[in-house]
């Protein structure tokens, strides 16, 4: 029996209607495209700018993230309250409370817990740190405290998606596959958008693959998850017996096993694959060079408390510096550990461990290689918590989201100052209130992209990372 | 499938499989260079690959056009165009030379996985035909549905 060579003599009448609405809208769109798409083509590269971005001149070239997941508590990091303490105990006035959202204090007397530790001021404007972070005292002179940021979603995995995505609808997508779908990747080697995870502290929150996920965006731009500990990326060596030769014949062979499908098929997806199969190519041998911590000095390794392989937090810092020389745009990491409901200054002083050392490490080597002016750090929770007692376990905070600090540090900010405040018991943002979309309009702006003109169209709306309900660079911390 | 929720089985993780921490509504779209490098090198698939090279060379008949036929109406359900042919045979071609120059590697390649070696078969044409299937199981056509 001879079979029908000809894929289209295959169809079926749903899918030759279903893919006809996509030849001819994707028709519409190259026409519309015209120039763009075949610039892209010619690029060599994997993750090629859109034409005319950036917009501007940036301040940065690349963006690495420091979620500390969980929510730390603003009350013991950034946001000295004395008027808290002072009414330690009392009754939260219900001014403040009532028909406010509320995660699990729902129901209970709401009651005023004090700072659970000792602020002082430091570096030349007197920025106020906590006592559980005496390495962020060292760079408050470098950073940029924004003490007043609210969002809009209370539990913890709807707060990552709003932080990642500017909205709580699932599949929208994430901050990094935007700045990477617009300014492309100068990472010949590596993917543009790359996430690592640690854990420690207390009750890790689950953080699903989600929030580094393209949504509407090509699929190629999505986040790509190294592992953390043991080998980054697993499978990144070939199979005994094949030399990095023919596996390098083997990848192209499918690659034009593939364009050739894809001219009969143009299925955006096999472009991507197309792409997926020369980076992982590229990957088996600069995968292995990344992870190779043996050119880094001792004292490097002890700067950051880093042991190679560790999957630690502190590994995961001089990772992303590593990332961040081979020019990767978005570098995310998260730390689990932060959900401090009871036992709040047990778990504050295991997760400040764990990260505040980490985190001064790569701000203050970036700082010596010349990196830290175009390379915009961001670090902070996707919430802050209640000024109201919570008692799981000894004293600690519910989650809270009318007010909690953030800071941005690098990449043209403004350094050693704060900007924006709570209220006098740290329950809403009053003073030059930063919204996470006010937040996500400033790091664009940073990496020379005007919010406004950064739109994609979806299901018949211009979409962009910053939405629809306005939202404004912050212009007194851009230096 | 064996599931652990501390340690997600690796395959599963490439391809962004949720962790069941939590529910999952709706998977993740992941077309990614570590789902690729899976595909690619993963010994569970060069096991299946090899495994599928015996049956080719089982029953695909006698010629490398025939074999190519066979095993494209297993992975795709249809017979290779003239692009498609050229393509491996030359891809053919070059792996009989890569694996009949050094005996080791078609040795290294057959012992992938745990499933025993048809010992009949010849181990060079065994080991050309098992590149050429990872080459086939390895695009798009295969991977996906669509």
């Amino acid at each position: 029996m001879q079979l029908p060579n000809d894929p289209q003599l295959l169809l079926k009448r749903r899918t030759f209607l279903s893919s006809a609405g996509v030849g001819l809208g994707s028709m519409a769109l190259s026409s519309l495209a015209g120039k763009d798409a075949s610039a892209a083509e010619a690029s060599k590269s994997l993750y090629p700018a859109l034409s005319g971005l950036p917009h501007f001149a940036a301040k940065a070239k690349r963006v690495i993230f420091l979620c500390m997941a969980g929510g730390p508590s603003h009350l013991e990091t950034f946001d000295y309250k004395p008027k808290l303490e002072e009414m330690h105990g009392k009754p939260m006035p219900t001014s403040f409370t009532e028909g406010q959202p509320i995660a699990q204090l729902q129901g209970q007397s709401l009651k005023c817990q004090g700072p659970l530790t000792k602020f002082k001021k430091y570096g030349k404007n007197g920025q106020e740190i906590s006592d559980f972070l005496p390495y962020h005292a060292k760079m408050a002179d470098d950073i940029c405290i924004i003490k007043s940021m609210v969002t809009e979603q209370i539990n913890h995995d709807p707060a990552h998606t709003f932080m990642n995505t500017g909205t709580a609808i699932s599949g929208r997508p994430s901050m990094g596959s935007w700045f990477t779908y617009g300014l492309g990747s100068e990472s010949e080697n590596l993917p543009g958008f790359v996430v690592l995870t640690s854990t420690g502290g207390r009750n890790p929150q689950p953080i699903a693959s989600r929030q580094w996920g393209t949504g509407f965006l090509p699929s190629r731009y999505q986040g790509v998850q190294f592992n953390s500990s043991g080998d980054p990326v697993d499978y990144v060596r070939s199979p005994k017996g094949i030399s990095l030769e023919q596996q390098k014949q083997l990848i192209t062979t499918i690659n034009k096993l593939n364009s050739h499908r894809n001219e009969k098929v143009q299925n955006p997806e096999i472009a991507t694959r197309i792409a997926a199969y020369e980076m992982a190519f590229r990957m088996q041998t600069s995968v292995p060079e990344l992870m190779d911590f043996s050119d880094e000095t001792q004292e490097t390794l002890d700067m950051y408390g880093a042991k190679p392989g560790d999957g630690s937090y502190a590994s995961n810092c001089l990772l992303a510096r590593r990332l961040a020389e081979r020019d990767v745009r978005f570098i995310h990491l998260y730390h689990r550990g932060w959900d401090h409901h009871g036992g709040l200054v047990n778990y504050m002083n295991i997760c400040s461990k764990l990260t505040d050392q980490p985190t001064w490490a790569l701000l203050t080597d970036l700082k010596q290689r010349g990196m830290l002016e175009d390379t915009l750090i961001v670090w902070g929770g996707e919430f802050g918590r209640t000024p109201m007692f919570q008692g799981k376990g000894g004293a600690g905070r519910d989650h809270h989201i009318k007010g909690f600090s953030m800071w941005m540090a690098g990449g043209g900010i403004k350094p050693g100052i704060s900007y924006g405040a709570t209220d006098e018991l740290g329950y809403n943002s009053v003073e030059n209130i930063v919204h996470v979309r006010d937040l996500h309009a400033t790091m664009l702006h940073q990496l020379g992209i005007d919010h406004n003109r950064f739109n994609v169209k979806f299901q018949g709306l211009d979409m962009r990372l910053t939405g629809v309900e306005g939202a404004n660079v912050i212009k007194e911390i851009v230096a | 499938m064996h599931w652990q929720r501390q340690f997600l089985h690796p395959m599963l993780k490439a391809f962004d499989a949720p962790s069941r921490e939590e529910c999952t509504a709706q998977r993740s779209v992941s077309n990614t260079p570590n789902a690729a490098l899976t595909l690619l090198n993963d010994p569970t698939f060069n096991e299946a690959a090899r495994k599928l090279a015996e049956r080719i060379l089982e029953h695909g008949g006698d010629t490398d056009d025939s074999k190519l036929d066979y095993v494209f109406r297993l992975a795709f359900s249809r017979v290779p165009d003239q692009t498609e042919r050229e393509l491996l045979t030359a891809f053919l071609k070059t792996n009989k030379e890569y694996f009949s120059g050094d005996p080791k590697h078609a040795v290294e390649l057959l012992s992938v996985g745990q499933a025993p070696v048809n010992g009949k078969l010849d181990k060079t044409e065994l080991a050309t035909w098992t590149a050429t299937v990872r080459a086939l199981l390895n695009t798009s056509e295969a991977i996906t549905r669509n």
